[in-house]
């Protein structure tokens, strides 16, 4: 299968941009070759220049940057072309699909018209044949009810439909290479799943070679033969899956790979939560019974509202010291959940008690005084700094609050005190927050949530922004404050391996309810509702012969819109006749382990998976 | 508490921390690479120079006549540069004069445009919902009355007295100053670091004057500076119509009216106001223009 003679061939490319603050070197002399039929991995942090490095030989650069060096392919050079004839191998020899499925799609253009565009232009093709081979596409990226999809527009299909048709687009004209920028990124891990399955499929049945470029280990351990590693500007290490996997020989490779959180535990940081101790007064601390936060989501003006049930009848206890873990999919109620605890949204009904008191019923004022314990980190940590104020008078801002009293000076001294706890320079007090990275900024909102000394902090999503390396200091360091003021996190993510890392008991949430709480290990180790079992399956793994031996769990049915009243029972068919929409109870399974009722899964399997792989988390 | 607890390793945290850069420090830097907008500034620093300090220098008044010089074209000899009109009056000193009042006006009525139009966007852009839609709506209502009819129901109120008058157009102005703040705290109302604020227990008035008005410099002193212009057109029109500045004070707009009506006798009377006025149309919007792509360089 593997040829000698390349594809692609990037000789010494340079990228230069031109900004404002100078000429930016993005990509400073890379070469590479992409294979036949192979797929090729491009792995690296954010600023690396991963994308820039394909997007310059496809000729798409912003106009501000420059590319020097050769791109050959099939004997011509990439970069010499003019844009009619570079036109002419886009698309059709070499095609693309992006990161946002939304955005790459034209918005107000029928599916079929965008694909049928396609093929005009590339093969002059038109009428039935174009609307044969369109349709043909569609039901190979395993889209239901192809024929229908076609006169749909993009917003009327979801996410992972979206990405699919993305890919049958650039598959249309058979090219001989796909080049996918972070595919899967703005996906849920079970979509990511089902895309990465397919682009492996296309790959083994049409030969088409894949240049993946993307941050997330696991998914190059699937999906790769050959890796580049990337930083700064260059390559700094190259070579099969295996080599790099488990052969690494760059200090910067060995690191990437150490720092991702694994969800088989095997992380070789070798960090580690302190176990939670369970104290001996029974303290009453925070208690959330049956909340539920409802929206009126209006269709026009004379029309019914819509009720969206965001969150729908949460309970759960957190302990003081204690992290709880809450997981799911996007649209699955965590963070308006999170939200509705600290009484940004006020819920629809049930209650938050915290230290004994209801903080449904209080007033404004009584609930400003409470707020004193409850912070909240937030996941982009440019966007939750107020660009116009230096990070240590962002840092300061509970205290102009709650420390009235306290002198300029003081309250000067408290920042830099709190900025040396989170790891930044006090040096940099007078710093803006875009001259900070991401990571450095989310110590900052990190210093900002805990210069109170409070003792609940809720985490929405805050590492899921940052590159792995970054993200390992930061669980690092809540794990640190944790252990030094004894603070309890509810710690929302929708990424498995991360609250694993940081959680002593995780709540898997589905539609606005809790399908499955335990322990940490409980969870992993002994998973009983379909749903998470389904998300724990369709993680990947960053290792390689795991990744190849494992079986995806596949269940029938899409995540639907949580408009749909229907849409809870998709793990209980059996109930989904019913009249009134029935909603699946929470049962105690085994002591401290909670799962929502479902049918047995054998029901829920897709029929045409072979067997069922009982063991779905490796050893 | 605090005060106690850090004290203890006070000594080695140095509060003499270097300054950072802040966005709007960016764009000023930005700015000042821009030529056209910096040949702007100059010339406009220029024009309010002459404005403010020329008519003093003049032998000639803007009101009294010349009597020895009636519809002299302009000369170097007799002193009246830019020559006189029909009464005798220096048209150097009348330019200058009514530069300043057109700047004077401009100034006032959009220093009270933006003070409105911020409070009352950014208020209606943060509380949102029904206020919002009634603060909104009051908007659109005014918005939909001639404007016209406003300036003459002004005059019958305000009577001559032309600052007034123009802090009373700022007060009209400000509705679309409102609708660009609403528009952009709408978004920034979104942004997680005014939920952070929220979060921690900050009350409505201090998140709006703390955490969104100051985000919003960029689009607002990009429109205050598109502002001006207009409102020195507006008043030029005014005047040509008869509503504004009355003679023997006189403006711009006033001069160029009075130029045009002979201008195939006394060309020099039209172009003289005229050039001035476009030089300063001009130096603004390029001020303006150049301020834009400061603020926001993500658009070109």
């Amino acid at each position: 299968m593997i040829a000698t003679i390349p594809l692609l061939s990037i000789r010494n490319l340079h990228v230069d941009f031109k900004t404002h603050d100078g000429l930016v070197e993005a990509v400073q002399g890379v070469s590479c070759d992409i294979l036949p039929g192979e797929c090729l991995g491009i792995v690296g942090e954010s600023g690396s220049g991963k994308s820039q490095t394909l997007l310059a030989a496809m000729g798409l650069l912003h106009r501000n940057g420059t590319a020097r060096g050769t791109v050959d392919f099939q004997g011509h050079n990439l970069l010499a072309m003019s844009r009619n004839e570079l036109n002419q191998i886009r698309g059709r020899d070499i095609s693309m699909i992006f990161q946002d499925p939304l955005t790459s799609l034209t918005p107000h253009l029928k599916i079929g018209t965008q694909m049928r565009e396609v093929l005009k232009t590339h093969q002059q093709m038109s009428g039935l044949v174009s609307d044969a081979k369109c349709l043909e596409w569609l039901e190979r990226v395993r889209i239901p009810l192809a024929g229908q999809r076609l006169r749909q527009y993009p917003h009327e299909l979801s996410g992972g439909m979206r990405q699919r048709v993305m890919i049958a687009m650039a598959m249309l004209c058979d090219p001989k290479l796909l080049i996918a920028d972070e595919p899967t990124t703005a996906l849920d891990v079970t979509i990511q799943a089902e895309i990465l399955d397919l682009m492996d499929e296309l790959r083994r049945d049409h030969g088409t070679a894949i240049a993946l470029i993307t941050h997330d280990m696991g998914v190059v351990a699937r999906m790769c033969d050959r890796i580049q590693v990337m930083r700064h500007g260059v390559y700094v290490e190259q070579g099969s899956a295996d080599d790099i996997f488990y052969r690494p020989q760059h200090d910067y490779t060995k690191m990437l790979l150490q720092a991702m959180p694994r969800l088989d535990g095997k992380s070789a940081s070798g960090r580690q939560i302190k176990p939670y101790q369970t104290r001996s007064e029974k303290a009453e601390f925070l208690t959330v019974s049956d909340l539920k936060v409802h929206f009126q989501i209006k269709n026009g003006f004379f029309a019914k509202p819509a009720v969206l049930r965001a969150v729908d009848g949460v309970s759960f206890d957190l302990r003081p010291g204690e992290t709880i873990g809450i997981v799911g999919e996007s649209g699955s109620g965590k963070s308006t959940l999170a939200r509705a605890v600290l009484q940004l949204i006020p819920p629809t009904s049930g209650t938050v008690t915290w230290l004994g008191s209801n903080l449904t019923t209080l007033d404004r004022q009584a609930m400003k005084q409470k707020r004193e314990d409850l912070q909240i980190v937030f996941q982009d940590p440019m966007a939750s700094l107020n660009p116009s104020m230096t990070i240590g008078d962002s840092i300061m801002e509970p205290l102009r609050i709650f420390r009235r009293d306290a002198t300029k000076t003081d309250r000067k001294l408290a920042v830099a005190a709190q900025m040396q706890r989170v790891g930044l320079e006090p040096s940099m007090i007078n710093r803006y927050p875009h001259e900070l990275s991401g990571g450095q900024n989310q110590r900052v909102g990190i210093a900002r949530a805990t210069i109170l000394q409070p003792k609940l902090v809720i985490c929405d999503e805050a590492v899921s922004a940052l590159d792995v390396s970054i993200q390992a200091q930061i669980l690092e360091l809540l794990g640190g404050l944790q252990a030094e003021f004894d603070l309890s996190f509810l710690f929302i993510s929708h990424d498995l391996s991360v609250v694993r890392e940081i959680s002593h008991r995780i709540m898997v949430m589905y539609q606005g309810c809790v399908v499955e709480m335990a322990d940490r290990d409980d969870l992993f180790r002994n998973p009983q509702h379909p749903y998470t079992r389904q998300l724990i399956s369709a993680v990947p793994i960053p290792d390689p012969d795991i990744e190849k031996s494992r079986k995806r769990l596949r269940l029938k049915g899409e995540l639907s819109s949580p408009l749909d009243p229907m849409a809870r029972v998709r793990f209980l068919p059996s109930r989904m006749g019913d009249e009134v929409p029935y909603l699946p109870k929470l049962q105690e399974r085994f002591p401290g382990h909670f799962v929502a009722e479902h049918d047995p899964l054998e029901d829920l399997v897709l029929d045409d998976e072979p067997e069922l792989e009982r063991d779905l988390t490796p050893s | 508490m605090i005060g106690r607890s850090y004290r203890e390793n006070a000594a080695d945290i140095d509060l003499t921390a270097p300054k950072g850069r802040s966005l709007k420090q960016d764009a000023l830097r930005r700015f000042r690479n821009n030529k056209a907008a910096m040949t702007g500034v100059v010339l406009l620093i220029l024009l309010i120079l002459a404005a403010s300090v020329g008519p003093s220098l003049l032998p000639f008044n803007y009101e009294d006549p010349d009597w020895s010089a009636f519809r002299v074209p302009p000369s170097i000899e007799s002193g009246h540069y830019f020559g006189t009109d029909q009464n005798g009056r220096d048209l150097l000193a009348r330019t200058l004069y009514g530069t300043r009042i057109s700047l004077a006006v401009a100034l006032v009525a959009t220093l009270v445009s933006v003070v409105i139009g911020v409070t009352f966007g950014a208020f209606a852009g943060y509380l949102g919902g029904r206020i919002d839609q009634a603060m909104m709506r009051f908007v659109d209502i005014i918005y939909a009355l001639p404007y016209i009819l406003f300036v003459i129901l002004l005059m019958v109120i305000f009577g001559r007295n032309v600052f007034l008058l123009f802090a009373a157009i700022g007060a009209l102005e400000w509705l679309t100053m409102a609708r660009i703040v609403r528009g952009q705290t709408l978004s920034i109302r979104q942004r997680e670091y005014i939920e952070a604020a929220r979060a921690s227990g900050q009350s409505t008035p201090a998140i709006i004057f703390r955490h969104i008005i100051p985000n919003l410099v960029g689009p607002v002193v990009i429109y205050a500076a598109l502002t001006v212009p207009e409102i020195v057109a507006t008043e030029s029109f005014l005047s040509y119509l008869g509503f504004g500045v009355q003679e023997p004070l006189t403006s711009l707009g006033t001069l160029i009216a009075s130029g045009a009506n002979v201008f195939e006798v006394m060309p020099w009377l039209l172009w003289f106001p005229a050039g001035f006025l476009v030089t300063l149309l001009l130096s603004l919007l390029f001020i303006g223009d150049g301020l834009r792509d400061a603020f926001d360089p993500k658009d070109h």
